[in-house]
């Protein structure tokens, strides 16, 4: 198995985070006594941890208490003295740091038997992903050695892309030229509500934040701006309509821009983010526009742009796409936006990405509505 | 003397400035100590450690990298000579190379005044520069009571660091002008995965969200200790910074002061608590308090500085292209005391040494001797950031060698030499 899916990173992924579930779900079945044993006899966990003594638990009490996450706490608070704690270095569990449910202190976290299961997960995720690491290492040797074993781990890697498959936008579907002129009213109509929000603070402050730029740059270039159209754009917001000097412009973002197209550097040429990676990128700051507008607006700011700015007054479309953005299914929302302002029902194709949702937009707008018709292939 | 050389002069730096200061004030040689953890010729640490300069305005150099102190040196002076020093990680083998793979760096931090530009009124109205920072970009600068708030982050941070993660070797650096750094210098800390980096960075991240969502700090009671102590911190300094430097609640309602006015708002929650009929749910109230405190002071990191573990970051020693400023260590200790105002610049130290090298000529001293240039910074305001910056690396080395002989012990207690 893990040399069926070492190939390449996101099988990589994907086979991790799968395993990974099977072991928690495993790991959660046990009783307390059976993890404890568990943990006291893995060869590979047990020089990792210390039993924190019952002296030093009640000496840490208050701050054990209080660090502890949201949804143990008042149970922990009534059972504290029945709790056991465990010490390890903050490193191997990352994840509790990162939310603040641990109690730390010189280095060490302090994660209680409800926790300890993260840490189990992260000793044996690093396992695995040095394993998987190892064996794509040797996956180039075996192939020379014996096909045979190379394309019966075909086969069983086709098993698992039943059901996931993503469907990506395909770049060589633009037909139109576009020019930065356009922009405007492309923006209006054919774009994703995450672009649509870049293109216009981009047009009313005349600059974007780092990350923002990224995010809209390559969406750009994905809709088929030339590099030339888009040095044009930036150059007109940043420098005719905005307040940056033309050799700074120069210097600081014409290579930039080159870079995304794959005219400097590595000369990769750079794909557009896709939905999934926008969604979990590190969400906007003061001043920043990127991101997922329904994974990172508030309920309240999405809804009241949506029918302020947007345009949508149908309060049932409303409720449905900020009840659907609440329940974390940030791309049906971006769907039903798709829906109503295409005034199209039942599209059937699922939003991944911001450069599908625009090609999907222009097939219906300049009248090739093939795909509206045609029930999708899955 | 023709009109571009006069220009010259008039700038905060310039190539000759710049050249005076590498080669009779930059502390080089304890420099290359402190990125070794020992000696800088045969330590792998310091040759394959990237570097990058500036040249002039906008050449820069990326991975750069040297054997010894003397190179580091020769290829700072080579013309066009290096403007701003930027420091990266370890890489498994010298670089550049085409296949190498970034080993360990310093965990570092990055705070810059200008991501509180939405809480912070003094240099953001004052200026004229209200609309670039509406624009998102603002040139406002800082002055001491927005310090205030670069003091309370070295604070909160730094103790974090401490008893938190238990790192002893913590360097805080003034960036010149509008922020600071800190390098963590722990063996510990150097190793440390992405994972361990970005962990850290946002346990001590409360701080979250743009315009586009109407509350940035988020608490539930009871706070988790280590916010607690933040909030000790923060307490100390609100009124005086937030109320009365800051005002900040002048701004909404112009009769009666800021001070007052928080008064009677914590007056008022502190009712509302009361109040079993209160129209606001006891969740809200018993956080609402912190949450505008932390809101307005708690640092603010840049984030992606810490969890790449091959970013670049500003060196320590470097000369702010803009100031003119040194970027010189913070004594954490005496936080309180340190003003950004009175960081030693370029023109200043070249003037102190122009008039040391005439009396120096005339008692007949070599200028190319190795000795002289340890002196030089030794007769400058420069003096005492040097001295700060040896003993931190002192103490880096003591360290790492008491580390190392550990090593070698245990090495020896298992081949059974003991």
């Amino acid at each position: 198995m893990k040399h069926t899916y070492c190939q390449n990173d996101e099988e990589r992924r994907w086979f991790l985070t799968n395993e990974i579930e099977l072991f928690r779900y495993r790991f959660n079945l046990m009783t307390k006594t059976e993890q404890l044993s568990y943990l006291k006899n893995s060869p590979n966990i047990k020089q990792f941890y210390d039993v924190v003594n019952d002296e030093q638990k009640q000496e840490l009490k208050q701050e054990l208490i209080n660090s502890s996450s949201s949804f143990h706490y008042t149970h922990i608070q009534q059972t504290f003295d029945e709790v056991t704690y465990f010490r390890v270095r903050f490193q191997h569990v990352p994840d509790l740091v990162r939310l603040r449910r641990c109690y730390l202190r010189a280095g060490y976290a302090y994660i209680s038997e409800h926790d300890i299961i993260s840490f189990v997960l992260q000793q044996y995720r690093t396992s695995l992903s040095y394993q998987m690491t190892c064996a794509s290492k040797k996956f180039h040797l075996m192939k020379k050695l014996d096909t045979r074993i190379a394309s019966v781990l075909k086969v069983l890697g086709m098993k698992r892309t039943v059901g996931v498959t993503t469907t990506n936008f395909n770049e060589n579907e633009q037909t139109e030229t576009i020019t930065y002129d356009m922009l405007d009213t492309l923006a209006k109509k054919s774009y994703p509500l995450c672009m649509r929000h870049l293109h216009e603070q981009m047009t009313k402050q005349h600059h974007l934040k780092h990350l923002g730029r990224l995010q809209y740059r390559l969406f750009l270039k994905g809709i088929g701006l030339s590099l030339d159209e888009c040095l044009k754009f930036f150059r007109n917001e940043f420098v005719s309509n905005g307040s940056m000097n033309p050799t700074q412009f120069e210097r600081e973002h014409v290579y930039n821009i080159r870079h995304a197209y794959g005219q400097e550097g590595k000369h990769t040429s750079y794909t557009p983010y896709s939905c999934v990676k926008i969604i979990q990128d590190p969400p906007p700051g003061v001043n920043e526009y990127h991101g997922c507008p329904y994974r990172h607006w508030d309920p309240n700011t999405l809804k009241q742009r949506l029918s302020t700015n947007y345009g949508i007054h149908d309060e049932q479309v409303l409720n449905e796409i900020v009840d659907r953005s609440q329940n974390h299914h940030y791309q049906i929302a971006c769907q039903i936006y798709f829906e109503y302002q295409h005034n199209v029902k039942n599209h059937g194709i699922g939003i991944n990405h911001p450069n599908q949702y625009f090609n999907e937009s222009r097939k219906i707008l300049t009248g090739g509505a093939t795909a509206s018709t045609k029930p999708t292939e899955s | 003397m023709n009109d571009s050389e006069k220009e010259n002069i008039e700038e905060v730096v310039n190539p000759w400035l710049l050249t005076t200061y590498y080669k009779r004030l930059f502390p080089t040689h304890v420099y290359c100590k402190w990125l070794a953890y020992g000696e800088p010729t045969n330590s792998q640490l310091f040759s394959n450690r990237e570097f990058s300069f500036t040249r002039g305005n906008d050449i820069y150099c990326r991975h750069l990298s040297f054997t010894n102190h003397l190179e580091f040196e020769k290829e700072l002076l080579r013309p066009p000579i290096a403007s701003k020093i930027d420091i990266g990680a370890v890489f498994t083998i010298k670089v550049p190379s085409n296949q190498y793979q970034p080993t360990e760096r310093e965990l570092v931090f990055d705070i810059d005044l200008t991501d509180y530009d939405d809480v912070r009124f003094c240099c953001v109205l004052g200026s004229n520069s209200i609309q670039d920072n509406l624009l998102g970009f603002s040139e406002a600068d800082i002055c001491k009571k927005c310090w205030s708030l670069a003091k309370v982050a070295i604070k909160i941070i730094d103790k974090a660091l401490q008893d938190d993660f238990g790192f002893e070797q913590r360097l805080w650096i003034y960036s010149g002008r509008r922020g600071v750094h800190c390098w963590v210098c722990d063996p510990q800390a150097r190793e440390l995965q992405p994972s361990g980096r970005s962990a850290i960075v946002e346990y001590l991240t409360l701080v979250t969200g743009g315009e586009n969502t109407s509350k940035r700090v988020s608490f539930s009671q009871p706070l988790h200790s280590s916010i607690q102590r933040a909030k000790q911190f923060i307490q100390e300094m609100f009124i005086r910074y937030a109320c009365v430097d800051q005002a900040f609640l002048d701004l909404l309602l112009k009769f009666d002061t800021s001070p007052q006015r928080w008064a009677a708002f914590n007056r008022y929650v502190e009712n509302e608590t009361k109040n079993t009929k209160s129209r606001y749910p006891s969740k809200y109230l018993s956080s609402i308090i912190d949450e505008i405190q932390f809101e307005y002071c708690y640092p603010r990191l840049d984030v992606n500085v810490t969890k790449g573990i091959n970013h670049l970051l500003k060196s320590p020693f470097s000369i702010h292209p803009k100031t003119g400023r040194v970027c010189v260590p913070i004594d954490v200790t005496k936080i309180d005391s340190f003003d950004p105002f009175t960081v030693p610049e370029l023109r200043t130290l070249c003037q102190q040494v122009d008039a040391l090298g005439v009396t120096h000529q005339s008692t007949g001293i070599a200028q190319q001797d190795g000795k002289h240039r340890s002196k030089d910074y030794n007769q400058t305001s420069l003096k005492p950031y040097v001295e700060l910056f040896s003993k931190f690396v002192q103490k880096t080395q003591m360290n790492n060698l008491e580390e190392t002989l550990a090593k070698s012990d245990l090495k020896a207690m298992i081949t059974g030499d003991i």
